[in-house]
């Protein structure tokens, strides 16, 4: 491979690693404001498939189709979920695959009461047509609280259900 | 030879383009520090600006350094903290980025958490680089340990 391929190959990973955390922001960032809007999703972002799953690690413990995810969402009046921590593993051998990790600290108002759920997610994305979109979201909580009562004591309650 | 020129070309371009969403970011976390100095020192916290910048916050707008320098100076906190999250870069020409900031001000020693989205257009512009237009939006600043149901979704900053 010539040095201008393999320089072209460098800038285009970086600029996929970019996407990737686009495509994941623009996700969470259409869902907050829909939720803080009072406005329902009818239909899915373009930023995640219409096959991708969804799941919740216990003691929580969930599975939905995207579809199910974005309905589960109507138990929120108010939504802002902070991500950081990021890291985006492009695949070593299928350059259309990828993988993002984040922490998010993730406000919410459930049932008229304010909640905090907090915790890992680790992503995974395919290219399609040119377009990064969400195949799979894993969400492993470390806080599920509500906001008033903390987490010192206890930092996972049951919300789901 | 021509061929060869136009693909470095375009290269650079997309080298500009990565380098320049790179220099936002940083501005935007930088600015952050710069508002905890102080806290809201006027010249700190203007310091990533250019000369004719837009400032907006929920509805209300300051337009040019000075402006912005005078909101500043009209906030009051004995602490902050602030966080910048959720960085997304907009397709277009034009380096602009939207994020969520996350803030931990204690006021009037009341301990509070803060949750804003932002949308900020920097810009290289001749030899300086710096902020054009910033449009916040507040969500919440609201005592920490009341939650923002039981206690004000947006608490006084100003007073």
């Amino acid at each position: 491979m010539s040095s201008q391929a393999q320089t072209e190959k460098r800038v285009a990973r970086l600029e996929d690693t970019v996407a990737i955390a686009n495509t994941k922001m623009e996700f969470v960032r259409q869902i907050d404001t829909a939720i803080n809007n009072g406005e329902t999703l009818t239909t899915l972002p373009p930023s995640i498939s219409d096959s991708a799953i969804m799941t919740i690690a216990a003691p929580l413990h969930a599975t939905w189709t995207a579809q199910e995810g974005i309905a589960a969402m109507r138990h929120a009046s108010f939504s802002l979920c902070f991500l950081g921590s990021e890291q985006i593993h492009l695949d070593e051998h299928d350059p259309d695959l990828a993988v993002g990790q984040w922490v998010s600290w993730h406000p919410m108002t459930l049932g008229g009461s304010a909640w905090l759920v907090a915790g890992r997610i680790r992503d995974e994305f395919a290219r399609r047509n040119g377009r990064w979109q969400l195949t799979r979201i894993e969400f492993t909580p470390e806080i599920c609280t509500p906001w008033q009562v903390g987490w010192g004591s206890q930092r996972l309650t049951g919300v789901i259900g | 030879m021509q061929s060869e020129q136009h693909g470095d070309a375009a290269l650079a371009a997309r080298i500009d383009r990565l380098e320049a969403f790179r220099t936002a970011v940083s501005a935007i976390s930088s600015s952050g520090a710069a508002c905890d100095a102080g806290p809201y020192d006027p010249l700190e916290a203007t310091a990533g600006w250019l000369d004719d910048g837009e400032f907006s916050t929920d509805g209300s707008a300051y337009v040019g350094v000075e402006a912005i320098r005078a909101f500043f100076a009209g906030l009051t906190a004995g602490f902050t903290l602030h966080l910048f999250t959720n960085f997304e870069l907009e397709d277009g020409d034009e380096t602009v980025v939207r994020c969520y900031g996350l803030e931990a001000p204690s006021l009037h020693d009341v301990a509070h958490f803060g949750g804003f989205t932002h949308r900020v257009i920097h810009r290289q512009q001749d030899e300086v680089a710096g902020f054009v237009r910033w449009q916040q939006g507040i969500h919440l600043i609201t005592p920490a340990l009341k939650g923002w149901v039981r206690g004000p979704k947006i608490a006084d900053q100003t007073a």
